[in-house]
């Protein structure tokens, strides 16, 4: 029942990506289908319980199946795309394929081989999975329900579960993709990570053969898959690897809308800004930043209603998901501090935990943030001169200045801030992992490079 | 790290979950184990407080003890910790978790035995 499970999801979301988009690649279709199809399986689950039908199985998979006939029946009204995407996407171009790309491909086949067989071969023994998210899985698929959870409503829990820093407001995909797994008879909920770096990997070779050679991009992805702290999460029950898969292939699909300027690429943006959102709420340092690039494109293309759906589907499951806690009254207390301070302390020590343990910290992040920041040291000429990936760049620094505003903003009553940067933060800066490794692959110098070289 | 996982995995493709559990997990599983087989469903179990439950072994990971860790090996029973004097099920507690060897003094009798980590009904 697992495996049915796994193919529906897999099913619901090629045929979403393909009602939305008629350019994406084989690949990019290949590894976005399945992350895309649970996503949305999650947001239908706490629709369903919204509306008080029981979770189940059953509920779950008609649901999808409902989803997918109106989807395919979309995707036929409109078969002139279908036709069209079909035409590109099984076009064989074996150029640009050398000893170079096949040495790299199958490192990363014989490494992913490894990598999956361990994620799905050991239970979940991480702490924040134990008693937070899969507990949570778990309970919600014997239970049925999310809003009137044991854990979060009986008197044992109900206190604990509103306290500062509970997993009452952790918005809700990686629970109910476990929750999912689960009601479909899965002994441990590790194939839905395992399933998702496979699908990182794939659909970040895809995303990024946009904008370099096979052997270029197929080297650049074995960097980024093979980044220390990145692939030892990517095995265990964390919520953080599946959110960098969102929020880095979000941004990716906006930086190749706007050079491309083809626009379904930017509904399928959205779509993952949206997931990456509905995955953890730091999220919203992504949309951020592509709304302030969308807006400043506006302010040229004068494409106001572009900006403003962009920007209200983006942030609509944030929405959602707090008016579905307020009106069940399942709400946490508040830490963040809306109102703005200045604490010279806490910026202290929060630069000095970013930089002196996490950026630059070779055992955790590798060589990713040294060829990033030589890539664009080198680079400094081409875009001044003509722009080169600047909008990459520019996405990745407002990304990472709202983030460190956010965590500025926090209120740490719940632990102290040191371990919160070191051991938490650490986990969000996989996010900006594959955006460096991407503009170290991306840009005009390091192709100029490895062109002379190869 | 990874190769040697993927070898164990190899080497021991068939195993139970159960067994796979104690893998990585050891004395803590077990523990925790016997304590679900030896309490039914409905049970309203009082914990010592996460420190002392495997204090001063190094054996096993002490960041696995809060109640949180507990309720999902124990599930669907209630855990109630020591130190949670607020919480309306501690009068309600129908068993008491022994673990290096504190506990006794929750139980309200006296046991002739008292083996360092079991689980009693409290009277």
């Amino acid at each position: 029942m697992t495996t049915i499970a796994v193919i529906i999801s897999f099913l619901l979301g090629a045929v979403l990506l393909l009602s939305i988009s008629s350019k994406l690649g084989l690949l990019e279709l290949a590894g976005l289908s399945f992350p895309v199809g649970i996503g949305v399986q999650t947001v239908i689950m706490v629709l369903l319980d919204a509306i008080g039908v029981r979770l189940s199985i059953n509920s779950m998979l008609w649901s999808s199946v409902l989803f997918i006939l109106l989807l395919s029946g979309w995707m036929f009204y409109k078969k002139e795309n279908l036709l069209r995407w079909k035409q590109e996407a099984f076009k064989v171009d074996l150029s640009g394929l050398n000893l170079l790309w096949l040495v790299f491909v199958a490192a990363m086949i014989v490494v992913e081989v490894m990598n999956f067989s361990r994620c799905v071969y050991f239970p979940v023994i991480d702490r924040d999975s134990l008693a937070g998210f899969d507990l949570l899985g778990k309970v919600i698929a014997s239970e049925g329900t999310i809003r009137n959870l044991s854990l979060f409503n009986s008197p044992n829990f109900y206190e604990s579960a509103r306290s500062a820093g509970s997993y009452i407001s952790y918005t809700p995909f990686t629970q109910c993709s476990y929750a999912y797994v689960y009601m479909a008879g899965a002994e441990t909920s590790k194939i839905v990570n395992a399933l998702h770096y496979l699908s990182f990997i794939i659909a970040f070779y895809g995303v990024l053969r946009r904008f370099a050679v096979p052997a270029l991009a197929a080297v650049v992805t074995f960097f980024a898959f093979i980044t220390p702290e990145f692939i030892s999460f990517s095995s265990l029950s964390s919520t953080n690897v599946m959110h960098a898969f969102y929020a880095s292939l979000g941004v990716l699909f906006f930086v190749a809308w706007y050079y491309k300027r083809e626009r379904s690429l930017l509904w399928i943006s959205t779509l993952l800004l949206m997931l990456n959102i509905w995955t953890r709420s730091e999220g919203i340092v992504f949309i951020g930043a592509c709304c302030c690039i969308l807006l400043w494109d506006t302010l040229r293309s004068k494409n106001w209603r572009q900006l403003i759906v962009f920007s209200l589907l983006c942030v609509l499951p944030f929405i959602f998901w707090n008016l579905f806690l307020k009106f069940n009254n399942l709400e946490a207390v508040q830490v963040f501090i809306f109102k703005p301070f200045w604490d010279a302390k806490k910026l202290m020590i929060i630069h000095h935990e970013m930089w002196n343990n996490l950026i630059t910290s070779i055992p955790l992040f590798g060589w990713t943030f040294l060829f990033f920041a030589i890539a664009v040291v080198s680079n400094i000429y081409w875009i001044v001169k003509r722009g080169d990936q600047a909008i990459a760049l520019l996405l990745i620094g407002l990304s990472a200045i709202f983030y460190l505003v956010l965590i500025y903003q926090v209120d740490y009553v719940w632990d102290d801030i040191v371990n919160v940067l070191r051991f938490s933060c650490k986990r969000f800066i996989f996010c900006f992992v594959p955006l460096a490794w991407f503009y170290v692959g991306a840009n005009k110098n390091v192709k100029w490079l490895f062109e002379k070289i190869t | 790290m990874m190769v040697k996982s993927w070898k164990l995995a190899r080497k021991f493709p068939d195993t139970t979950l159960d067994q796979r559990y104690r893998m990585k997990l050891g004395f803590l599983y077990t523990y925790y184990m016997f304590i679900k087989d030896h309490t039914s469903e409905n049970a309203i179990i009082l914990f010592p407080n996460p420190g002392q439950i495997f204090e001063g072994r190094k054996d096993v990971d002490q960041r696995l003890t809060d109640k949180y860790c507990l309720t999902y090996f124990l599930y669907p029973r209630n855990v109630v910790m020591k130190g949670e004097v607020d919480n309306p099920l501690m009068g309600k507690v129908t068993h008491v978790a022994i673990a290096s060897g504190h506990g006794y003094e929750d139980l309200g009798y006296e046991t002739s035995n008292k083996p360092e980590f079991t689980v009693i009904p409290k009277r």
